[in-house]
C-alpha cells in the first residue's frame, strides 16, 4: 500500500478520526484518550497502533503512560492530494462549460460562477 | 464520539466544488453519462480523451485513457456505485500509477440540482470514504458528528 493509501485507510474509521481530533488538543494518555469512546483499552490501543503505523501519531517512550501525540506533517499529502484534484476539476468544469456553449449556440452566455469553498 | 471545541468537520479533507452551468440538467446528465460527451471536457485543455468506456448501472466500470500535452498516457477509471438520473451520480475514480496498476481510490459524488435552464453540480471527492465503505462500516458520512481538528491551522 502507498503511503497516501495508508494515511486515508487510517483516516476511514470515525472512531479514530476522533481521535486525531482529541489529540489535535494536546498531547494524551491512552487512558484519557479511552476515556469518552466507551471503548476498552486494548480496543483503543488497536486504534492507536493503526494511526501510529500511518504515522499520523507519535508515541511517548514512557512505558507506562505512553502518551499519544500527533504528527501534522502526516496529512500534508492529503493535502497535497486535494490540492492536486481541485485544480483539475476545475479545469474539467472550465472545458464543460466551453463546450455547453458550442451546444448551446443560441444559449446566452453568462459570466462563470465558480465556487472553491470547502464545504463548512 | 462527542463533538469538541476547536475542531472542524472530518471531511473537511474532503474535495467540494461547486459551480452552475448554463444549461438544463438533462443536458448536464448527458454531460457526465455519455462517452461521446465526456470526451469533450473531462480533462484540462491542451489534454485529450481518445479512448474512454462506460458501462452506466451500478456496478458497471468506466475507463478512459487521457493524453497529455507531452504524448504521456494517462489511464484512470473506475466503478459506478449510485445513479440517480438528473439527480446524483457517485462512481469510483482511481488513476493507474506508473506500473499500470491502480493507484488510490476515491468517491467522486456529484449533485445535479436543476435552476430553471441553469443547473448547478457540487462535487465532493475524498479519498477515505471509499476505504471505509469498501470496509463496510461507512458510519453516516457527512452526517456524524465526527470532528477532525483543524490541524495545519496549529
Amino acid at each position: 500500500m502507498d503511503a497516501l493509501s495508508a494515511t486515508f485507510s487510517a483516516l476511514a474509521d470515525p472512531t479514530r478520526r476522533a481521535i486525531l481530533a482529541r489529540l489535535a488538543l494536546g498531547e494524551t494518555t491512552v487512558m484519557e484518550l479511552a476515556e469518552p469512546f466507551e471503548m476498552s483499552l486494548p480496543a483503543v490501543s488497536k486504534h492507536l497502533k493503526v494511526l501510529e503505523k500511518a504515522g499520523l501519531i507519535a508515541r511517548g517512550r514512557e512505558a507506562q503512560w505512553r502518551p499519544c501525540r500527533i504528527e501534522v506533517n502526516a496529512l500534508k499529502p492529503v493535502d497535497d492530494w486535494l490540492e492536486n484534484y481541485r485544480r483539475l476539476w476545475e479545469a474539467r468544469f472550465d472545458r464543460l462549460e466551453d463546450y455547453l456553449r458550442e451546444l448551446q449556440p443560441d444559449g446566452k452566455p453568462k459570466k462563470k460562477e465558480s465556487k472553491r469553498d470547502r464545504k463548512k | 464520539m462527542t463533538a469538541r471545541n476547536n475542531v472542524i468537520e472530518a471531511d473537511d479533507r474532503t474535495l467540494v466544488i461547486e459551480r452552475t452551468f448554463d444549461a438544463p440538467v438533462e443536458l448536464l446528465w448527458k454531460m457526465w453519462t455519455e462517452q461521446e460527451h465526456i470526451a469533450k471536457w473531462s480533462c484540462p485543455r491542451g489534454f485529450t480523451i481518445p479512448e474512454g468506456s462506460g458501462d452506466l448501472r451500478v456496478g458497471g466500470q468506466w475507463r478512459c485513457c487521457m493524453v497529455a500535452p507531452d504524448g504521456a498516457k494517462l489511464w484512470l477509471g473506475g466503478v459506478y456505485r449510485e445513479i440517480v438520473p438528473h439527480k446524483r451520480l457517485v462512481m469510483t475514480h482511481v488513476w493507474d500509477d506508473e506500473n499500470g496498476k491502480p493507484g488510490h481510490e476515491t468517491i467522486v459524488t456529484v449533485h445535479f440540482e436543476a435552476q430553471g435552464q441553469r443547473t448547478r453540480l457540487t462535487l465532493h471527492q475524498t479519498g477515505f470514504d471509499s476505504v471505509a465503505s469498501r470496509d463496510g462500516h461507512m458510519g453516516g458520512w457527512g452526517e456524524c458528528l465526527d470532528k477532525l481538528a483543524e490541524l495545519l491551522a496549529a
